[in-house]
């Protein structure tokens, strides 16, 4: 073995446990704020790894995409919403934290054990390498035309959507009649859910 | 890969989408009149988006028995079948349109954009039906659900809608998440993203690894059609979500549901075809069971109709488990006539919601003194989802029923029919209430019941969905020659399930 | 299979592989050809460190002096001749000074804060060339690569904006974050105009395809809107004024960058500044011709009647680069601090209505219309 593979294994060992650390970090520490910058960091080893694949504009993709604007927005989300609310602590709380974990373990065991029935293709295809962006270029406007259009189309109604959510200006009359509304549901309830009650008590 | 010379030339057959096109160009014209304001955007949205939709209608029924061509490189296929799905998408978005208009004004939504993003969920679903591609497939599923989304949280004001749509967003993205996961295990083991050759990677080679990747996808199928284990968003979203929405989702989006169910498990997941029919016969015995079972407790018509079209789904799905010629053209049938009557239903439930403001089952008490209408609209259509002659959904159902048993799948016919049953009780107990209640027994809402008029903007749409889906509901039983020849063509004009069924014959024989 | 390390290419002067010759140096003193190799990977690495703190240096000097200039006054004088070691002194105060860390922040992120600041925008320093072979790295994806290091910086100002615990310090990490991914947009979009002239990604693509007729050639004159915006925008990217806003003193004291003192400061203020000479370095080569002279070096080489394969002439050529792209970038840097000094500041939703309401549409026009040109005159937009 020489010097680069050994690099190679060592760079790709060291990533393979910074992810695997930080998604348990992500998933286990109970501060939120924690919890996001790991996701970061996650996401950075993850492009590390494309880039072992020497595919260095997935990687850089990757880092703009869920570090630049993914995870940024939930920091975000995280800091502006930053209400400190104490919850009522769930009933059984601890059993069900150990059966979902049986259960994460169980699937973690079926996925290595297929993982190691599968007679895989080895090597894959060879990595292309500076030629990849080209190349996703021409498969983007070529079989996958219609999918990258139709991403235009979802990202537009996904920012009209939430634009018309977040608006502060409320239509306050009926077009047809001119009676003011609420902008609630038409049916209205009797008994009122989780929500209103906290809010009412 | 061709060479980038020869990209320009390459034949996308672009026509194929020419529906969706229209359904896109309608979505963009809401959006621009709505700009003018909301009293333009009122007057002018449900033309522009009949238009879109009407148009759409008309082009899907030219590519009726065209020729097969796969287009965009094979990302998706106008068969017949995709035809026949798209097609009673576009007729549910048209119906579920109509009668939205009232609803979205009077609880002062925006309706400009409450048609944009209706059209962009219909849009998805469409391509959903088509794609032959587990790329098309996932960014059409997406579209779908991220405008199903926004749809439940229109009402932004109650927190009801806002649980509807958050409960449903952290479900449907889990959901995808596994698809995609499924998807990318399909990837690796075929290196191919075309559902066909995947299909045929797998014939060749059916690991372990084929086979969870189908759990995982089938999950996204069956949360999509809201399959019992994979329910427990349904209920909750739809009593949350505005009424319109609901009627949406239940026709349009399993529509959608099953398009995908097809494509990918007959398309894709052939070489596993025992598996696949015992996990969707335990679906759907568990669907039918507890969808129609729940339904039989529930106070408002939401929640019950909810759990109905949980149970109409393990129906649909006997249909799919079959395999034969007929199952498929049973399952298409009932989807049409699905679409009739439960849009009917919730045109129904949507004015008594408008002029009363309240959708307890309880509250419908008496109401045949005073709206006879919607009394006669909604014991036909809830007759007919309950599968009593001569209605539409009887014939729906005998047709899926015969063909069950035709395919000796006793245990299904055996729980459909029992659950049927059950069915028809609490639909009846509707029925009841509002017709043989005496005037002193009807409910207050009933009581101070206002004067019946239909001059408000959005009222005489609603009218006119509601008295035709009534009417087909009523008369399309007796009527339904030409739709059975319909579902049937449908079926006879997609090689892929004449593949299927001629593998299966052979099997059978063999 | 390339591991990250070894995705760096060599600093090749023209006509002489440095690279080449500092291994057959170790190699004629015993040492094996994959040592080597090791050894040389760190040193284009501490050339850019050395070379992006000296830019640093040279760059508050000359703030300092201008800024002095527009006030009437004289600045540092005592330190040097003409004060020139005064960021020196600078510097040195801050190391030595000591390291507070507040009460009750959260000791770890607010260490962490302004090293994910610094480190994204040392490495974009990777592609920057200063000649023809003179960059450390002709990475395929060049000019993208800066794009998605430079997103990474909003996480480490909004996590040392968080870690202080200080309700300004907040303020300003969101103030930063905001202001950092609304102006990367245009940024970014500019830069793909560029891009779509050029046909590549890489820097020495883009520098080479303007230089073809010399100062008539340069992106400049084609890209006139894109390098407004994309000056605009990298003047907000550095926070300078007039869009310092999470720095903004009346408002915020001093932003997310309150609470640090001593070596934890300085790192933000390396920070900002190699940032600044980044980004002139940058502008200098997307729009003014990099490397390039105004009057193409062949050509006066031709008028002289020597070969442009000459030692000498290739020598002459390669230091001409190297002295071109500085004395651009530190014009544009110039430019940017008479700017901070002379114009006042704008509002925060001024800002973000700069950037989208103006900036973003202008810039996907500007793309919009170079697409049209290219298929339109594909001599001049590069076809």
């Amino acid at each position: 073995m020489n010097i680069a593979n050994s690099t190679e294994l060592i760079c790709f060992l060291v990533l393979s446990i910074i992810v695997i650390t930080g998604s348990l970090g992500v998933v286990l520490l109970s501060n939120i704020v924690y919890s996001a910058f790991l996701l970061g960091g996650v996401f950075m080893a993850v492009a590390g790894l494309y880039l072992l694949l020497n595919a260095s504009f997935v990687a850089a993709a990757q880092v703009l995409v869920y570090v630049g604007a993914v995870n940024v927005l939930i920091l975000f989300a995280i800091m502006l919403v930053n209400k400190k609310e104490e919850l009522k602590p769930i009933k059984g709380l601890q059993i069900r934290k150990v059966l979902s974990a049986g259960v994460c373990a169980g699937l973690l065991a079926l996925l290595i054990r297929v993982d190691l029935t599968t007679p895989w293709n080895l090597p894959g295809p060879s990595a292309i390498g500076e030629k990849a962006t080209e190349r996703i270029g021409e498969h983007l406007f070529t079989d996958y035309l219609l999918p990258f259009e139709l991403a235009s189309i979802l990202l537009l109604m996904a920012m009209i959507g939430a634009i018309v959510l977040a608006r502060r200006d409320v239509l306050v009359n009926d077009v047809g009649t001119g009676e003011s509304v609420d902008q609630g549901l038409i049916e209205k309830t009797t008994n009122p859910i989780l929500i209103d009650k906290r809010s009412t008590s | 890969m061709a060479a980038p010379e020869n990209l320009i030339n390459l034949s996308l057959n672009a026509a194929a989408v020419a529906p969706e096109g229209v359904v896109l160009l309608a979505m963009l014209g809401t959006l621009i009149v709505d700009l003018a304001g909301e009293k333009a955007a009122a007057k002018w949205s449900p033309p522009i988006s009949y238009l879109g939709l009407g148009t759409a209608l008309i082009l899907l029924g030219f590519q009726w028995n065209g020729p097969l061509e796969p287009s965009f490189l094979g990302s998706f296929l106008a068969d017949n079948l995709a035809i026949a799905f798209r097609a009673v998408i576009a007729l549910s978005t048209l119906i579920s349109l109509l009668i939205s208009w009232r609803y979205a004004e009077q609880s002062g939504s925006p309706v400009g954009e409450y048609a944009a993003i209706l059209l962009a969920a219909t849009l998805g679903a469409m391509l959903l039906c088509g794609s032959t591609d587990l790329v098309s497939v996932f960014v059409s599923l997406e579209t779908l659900s991220v405008a199903s989304y926004l749809l439940s949280g229109y009402m932004k004001r109650d927190a009801r809608s806002s649980e509807a749509a958050l409960k449903y967003l952290l479900v449907g993205s889990a959901a995808a998440a596994v698809f995609l996961y499924g998807a990318s295990l399909l990837y690796g083991i075929s290196g191919t993203t075309n559902l066909e050759a995947i299909g045929i990677a797998l014939i060749d080679s059916p690991t372990p690894l084929a086979a969870l990747a189908l759990v995982f996808v089938l999950a996204t199928v069956a949360f999509k059609i809201a399959a019992v284990p994979f329910h427990q968003w349904t209920p909750d979203v739809y009593e949350g979500s505005p009424t319109p929405v609901v009627a949406f989702l239940s026709v349009g989006s399993k529509a959608a549901g099953f398009a995908l169910a097809v494509r990918i498990l007959i398309g894709c997941f052939d070489a596993f075809d025992t598996q696949w029919k015992l996990l969707f016969t335990v679906l759907a015995v568990l669907s039918m069971t507890l969808g129609n079972v729940v339904a039989l407790a529930q106070t408002s018509m939401k929640r019950m109709l909810a759990y109905s079209s949980i149970g109409q789904a393990g129906f649909v799905m006997i249909g799919l488990v079959c395999g034969t010629e007929d199952g498929f053209a049973s399952m298409i049938l009932y989807m049409a006539a699905y679409l009739f009557m439960n849009l009917g239903a919730f045109a129904c439930i949507i004015l008594f919601s408008i002029r009363t403001g309240s959708d307890r089952i309880s509250d419908y008490a008496g109401l045949y003194q005073k709206d006879p209408l919607i009394t006669l609209g909604l014991s036909l259509c809830l007759l007919s989802l309950g599968g009593i002659p001569p209605m539409i959904g009887f014939f729906g159902k005998i047709y899926l029923f015969f063909a069950g048993w035709a395919d000796k799948q006793y245990l299904l016919v055996v729980v459909g029919l029992i659950t049927s049953v059950i069915s028809i009780y609490y639909y009846i107990s509707v029925i009841k209430m509002m017709v043989v209640k005496e005037p002193q027994e009807a409910s207050e809402v009933v009581n101070s019941y206002p004067l019946i008029q239909w001059k408000t903007i959005g009222l005489p749409p609603l009218r006119i969905a509601l008295v035709t889906c009534v009417v087909v509901t009523a008369v399309g039983g007796i009527l339904s020659n030409p739709l059975f020849q319909w579902a049937n063509s449908a079926v006879a004009g997609t090689p892929l399930l004449q593949q299927v069924i001629a593998l299966a014959g052979e099997r059978s024989i063999g | 299979m390339t591991s990250p390390g070894t995705v760096q290419q060599a600093v090749i002067s023209p006509g002489i592989n440095l690279e080449l010759s500092f291994n057959q140096a170790l190699q004629g003193l015993g040492v094996p050809p994959d040592l080597a190799h090791i050894l040389w990977l760190p040193l284009p690495m501490l050339l850019v460190l050395v070379a992006a703190v000296i830019g640093v240096l040279v760059t508050v000097w000359l703030e300092r002096k201008v800024s002095a200039a527009a006030q009437q006054r004289i600045g540092p004088e005592y330190a040097g001749a003409l004060g020139v070691l005064q960021p020196m002194a600078d510097g040195l105060k801050l190391l030595v000074k000591e390291d507070v860390i507040p009460a009750r922040a959260d000791e770890l992120l607010f260490t962490l804060g302004p090293v994910l600041v610094l480190i994204p925008v040392i490495l974009s320093w990777l592609i920057v060339p200063f000649g023809q072979h003179l960059l450390i790295s002709n990475v395929g994806i060049g000019i993208f690569l800066w794009i998605a290091l430079s997103s990474i910086q909003p996480i480490g100002l909004l996590m040392s904006g968080y870690a202080s615990n200080n309700k300004y310090s907040l303020l300003g990490g969101l103030r930063a974050a905001a202001q950092s991914i609304s102006y990367e947009i245009p940024l970014a979009l500019s830069v793909l105009a560029i891009v779509m002239m050029s046909n590549s990604l890489s820097t020495i693509d883009i520098v080479e395809q303007q230089n073809s007729a010399g100062l008539l050639s340069w992106n400049i004159w084609r890209q006139p809107v894109g390098f407004l915006i994309f000056w605009i925008c990298a003047l907000a990217e550095c926070e300078r004024l007039p869009f310092d806003l999470p720095e903004a003193e009346e408002e915020l004291v001093a932003g997310y960058q309150t609470e640090y003192a001593g070596m934890k400061f300085a790192l933000f203020y390396l920070g900002s500044y190699i940032n600044l000479v980044l980004s002139a370095l940058l502008v200098s080569v997307l729009y003014l011709g990099g490397w390039g002279f105004p009057i193409p070096v062949e050509w006066i080489a031709n008028l002289l009647g020597q070969s442009t394969q000459e030692p000498l002439v290739q020598v002459i050529t390669g230091s001409v680069g190297i002295v071109m792209t500085i004395l651009k970038a530190y014009l544009l840097v110039f430019l940017a601090i008479l700017l901070r000094w002379t114009t006042p500041r704008v509002r925060i939703d001024q800002l973000l209505d700069l950037g989208w309401k103006f900036l973003l549409p202008i810039s996907l026009v500007n793309l919009l219309v170079t697409a049209s040109l290219k298929l339109a005159f594909p001599i001049a937009f590069g076809g």
